[in-house]
């Protein structure tokens, strides 16, 4: 799907729109010293999937998500040994710069992170500083955008007032809005439901799913039941004796389901609480 | 032992009311002296008479150029000096040290150099434009302070948030903090100049002198009339009551001038109850 | 491949500081650095050059320099005794005085029960800092001189301006700072252990002699330095009252004609007249820095005796 007609002329558009792999992992070490993180290898998401991420506490799923869009070697603790592609091109090339990468990989946190700006300011702050776009363009893709994401019948009439006021379940999607702002090809999403209420959750997680159409989605959760409402992949990230850091595998299809004959592996269930 | 310890409780208290009571009869004695001569022609007049007779209009606005330049000089520098906190992480000591420095060097000493610099190095005898920049020197490091503190305020999300976002170091700088950075600059920079418009030990020799001066035309011998020094030097020859009048009137204005230029600060500090509090202890320190 | 030719940087203000695009940096940094830079360069050179133009006169004084009051500019002699005595007697004296209404004002304040009255007084005392040296220094000429004049005359006091009229005046100059900075203190230690000690059966004052007066000595303490840093630099304020009279000592007629008489400290020295004339003669000029030299070694010195003070204890 070529967005020809849009002015966003942001950086991931495929010739032939959004098909293959977007996010190839060959190699990913992470290591605070002295020990070792995460550890992952052969992992690919494609396009336009739903990839969910499990694990328990502290394993390093946020981490994983920090080290794709190259937050995470800023930090100088850490030690990142990377070889992981997106869309064909490895990320730390010089042919694609850290600014380039992250727009084209949104990342949505946990605590919606607002600026204390107008809403209208909010959403456009990411696409302002990538194109200049005429007063026309930006509130056609403001209300597009909030639209998208199910706000606009709320906001429109505050496009001027400070973000600050809205909720948290919309200020969640004022975020999500604003990264979709730049047309990204990947979207990384650390626990968005956690902070909010059960109707709230419901209705971002329809926002993902038809999101997860247009470009692939990796999430991180710690909610089973979410897991079990989304439809897409799961990888599980546990530890062994074995494995020096975080290991991932995917989870088969019966797992998913809500069953008790169900078979955990141990490690699962210390952190899904039936 | 219960005697001694209300005995000394009541001491206490006496102890702080003798306090208010000086601290209430200082700004009254300011009042009641300084009210009856401060009208409109006295900030409107001229001075004439060797401060006899006439207002303090020229003083007004010398100090107004003085503190005005100050803060045209000082603002680039103290925004350079949070930058480069922010942005360059190495540096944060040493910088933190510099300005520390610079707070600490007593005005006079200031004073001198720049004399040493502007009057004699230089050649341009008695200049606003020194004292501009000396007074600049001297409200850098508390302006430095009250943006690298708004900047810690920040929640540490709006710098990952922003980065995600594909913004770079400089463009979070400029659309995101400098934005943000506002309201401290600004109350920072009122209490700053604030301060400045009283000072006296820097301008003493190289900006400002007491009579002959109205606004500058150049740079080099082109003093200012400015309130301090006027105050400064009336009040070592005043013995005529009418320029004590203007003596008195003199100082209520320059402490109206002073507080009105910090209102802001009072009052956004104080409303949340004296949030920066290692500022206040900067400030105090002159 | 898959990325359009969007992909060039679109921070159009970075400069290519070699020639193959390694290392690159923006307007912005290049111009925050110039400046940082250029601020820190004047800063370091004013000092360097403090130092080298007032090394002359040490070399020349010598010890002298400091241990006697000898300071006659006309005959080259600088002896400069009386001006450091000045500077620390008024300075200590003023600490002397100010201490006790700051320390047990400010224990007042922190017992008073009423929310509104407290930060009332708080703001009128921080009020006071905002007054202007030069206005201080006008009610000491108007209205401490002629007092102490009245009080003292008895004693030997000639003109009601001294080192005594200096020092009451300092002591209510930086009367604020050491109130703020002790309140704070005090403030912190009741409302960590207050509770506690009320019900324990302790009083007030009990509370204050055995548990805030001691642990809140590293504050205490370190707002002192900062009072003595403040009154030793303070200028204008005293330059008004203090007299002016060079090279008087204690020994000449006892502490008491010392100081209810008139005086001479660096921060009125530097003050006055003699840096207009300085230039003429290298020497005086020297003189002259060597003492702004040893006012900024004092600051320095109260200011890290702050510091290490406040980070030791604290």
């Amino acid at each position: 799907m070529q967005n020809s007609n849009s002015p966003v002329k942001t950086c991931c558009l495929h010739p032939e729109g959004r098909i293959g792999t977007s996010l190839k992992i060959k190699r990913l070490i992470a290591s605070t010293l002295p020990k070792r993180v995460l550890n992952l290898s052969h992992l690919e998401f494609p396009a336009r999937s739903l990839t969910s991420i499990v694990g328990r506490s502290g394993i390093g799923k946020s981490t994983f998500l920090r080290v794709i869009n190259r937050l995470l070697e800023e930090d100088p603790q850490w030690t990142i040994e990377v070889d992981i592609e997106f869309l064909g091109t490895p990320i730390h090339s010089p042919k694609l710069s850290k600014e380039m990468l992250r727009k084209c990989i949104g990342l949505i946190l946990q605590e919606p992170c607002v600026f204390p700006f107008s809403v209208k300011r909010n959403l456009l702050f990411g696409i302002r500083s990538a194109q200049k776009l005429s007063k026309s363009e930006e509130s056609c893709l403001v209300e597009k955008l909030l639209q998208n994401v199910g706000l606009w019948d709320e906001v429109n009439n505050r496009l001027s007032e400070n973000a600050e006021h809205l909720s948290v379940g919309q200020k969640q999607r004022l975020c999500i809005a604003r990264s979709l702002a730049l047309n990204p090809e990947i979207l990384l999403m650390d626990e968005p439901t956690s902070s909010l209420d059960p109707d709230t959750t419901l209705k971002i997680e329809e926002l993902i799913q038809s999101l997860s159409k247009e470009r692939c989605i990796i999430l991180v959760t710690h909610d089973r039941e979410q897991i079990s409402r989304l439809k897409g992949r799961v990888l599980e990230f546990y530890r062994d004796n074995l494995s020096a850091g975080t290991i991932a595998r995917e989870w088969k299809e019966k797992t998913l389901k809500v069953n008790r004959t169900a078979e955990f592996t141990k490690e699962s269930q210390s952190f899904i609480s039936t | 032992m219960a005697l001694l310890a209300v005995l000394f409780h009541r001491f206490c208290q006496l102890i702080l009311f003798l306090t208010v009571f000086l601290a209430l009869s200082l700004f009254s004695i300011l009042i009641i002296r300084g009210m009856p001569s401060l009208n409109l022609s006295f900030i409107m007049d001229p001075m004439a008479n060797a401060g006899l007779s006439g207002g303090v209009r020229y003083q007004i606005l010398g100090s107004l150029m003085l503190i005005l330049s100050a803060a045209i000089f000082a603002t680039p520098v103290a925004l350079s000096f949070c930058y480069c906190f922010q942005n360059i992480p190495q540096f944060r000591k040493p910088l933190i040290t510099v300005l520390y420095a610079l707070n600490s060097v007593p005005s006079i000493v200031l004073g001198f150099l720049a004399f040493l610099l502007f009057a004699v190095y230089l050649n341009w005898g008695k200049s606003w434009l020194a004292g501009g920049l000396i007074l600049a020197i001297m409200v850098t490091p508390s302006l430095s302070f009250f943006l690298i503190d708004g900047l810690r305020a920040l929640p540490s999300t709006y710098s990952e948030t922003a980065k995600s976002l594909g913004l770079s170091a400089d463009d979070r700088w400029w659309k995101l903090y400098v934005p943000l950075l506002v309201k401290p600059y600004l109350t920072g920079l009122f209490l700053s100049l604030g301060r400045a418009a009283g000072e006296t030990a820097p301008i003493l020799f190289v900006a400002s002198v007491f009579y002959g001066a109205t606004l500058p035309s150049g740079i080099k011998d082109n003093p200012v009339l400015s309130l301090p020094y006027h105050i400064f030097q009336l009040s070592q020859e005043a013995y005529q009551p009418e320029a004590l009048d203007r003596l008195w009137s003199s100082a209520l204005l320059i402490v109206l001038i002073v507080l009105v230029l910090q209102a802001p600060y009072y009052y956004f500090f104080w409303n949340r109850n004296r949030k920066g509090s290692k500022h206040a202890k900067l400030k105090l320190t002159r | 491949m898959a990325i359009s030719g969007f992909a060039k940087t679109q921070n159009s203000e970075i400069f290519y500081l070699f020639r193959d695009g390694r290392f690159k940096v923006s307007a912005t940094r290049l111009m925050s650095i110039a400046i940082v830079g250029f601020v820190t360069l004047i800063s370091l050179s004013a000092f360097i050059f403090l130092i080298w133009k007032s090394s002359d006169a040490l070399m020349r004084e010598g010890l002298s320099f400091f241990s006697t009051a000898n300071w006659h500019f006309r005959d080259h002699s600088y002896g400069a005794l009386a001006l450091f005595l000045g500077t620390v007697v008024t300075a200590v004296f003023s600490l002397l005085i100010c201490a006790p209404f700051s320390l047990f004002g400010a224990w007042a304040l922190q017992n008073l029960r009423s929310e509104k009255l407290r930060l009332s007084i708080e703001a009128l005392v921080t009020l006071m800092a905002s007054v202007p040296s030069v206005v201080y220094g006008l009610l000491g000429i108007l209205l401490l001189r002629p007092a102490l004049l009245q009080t003292f005359s008895f004693y030997g006091m000639e003109t009601g301006g001294g080192l005594l009229t200096a020092s009451i005046l300092l002591s209510i100059m930086i009367l604020p700072t050491l109130f703020s900075l002790q309140l704070e203190s005090f403030s912190k230690l009741s409302k960590k252990y207050q509770e506690q000690a009320l019900s324990l059966g302790l009083s007030r004052t009990k509370f204050f002699w055995s548990i805030v007066f001691p642990l809140g000595l590293p504050a205490i303490l370190s707002s002192f330095a900062l009072g003595f840093g403040r009154a030793a630099g303070e200028t204008v304020a005293v330059f008004l009252v203090i007299g002016r009279l060079d090279n008087k000592l204690p020994t000449e007629g006892g502490w008491i004609d010392y100081l209810l008489n008139a005086g001479q400290s660096i921060t009125t020295k530097l003050g006055g007249p003699e840096i207009f004339i300085s230039y003429q003669s290298p020497q005086h000029e020297s003189a002259l820095l060597l003492l702004a030299l040893c006012l900024v070694l004092m600051s320095i010195g109260t200011s890290s005796l702050l510091l290490t003070i406040s980070k030791g204890k604290v």
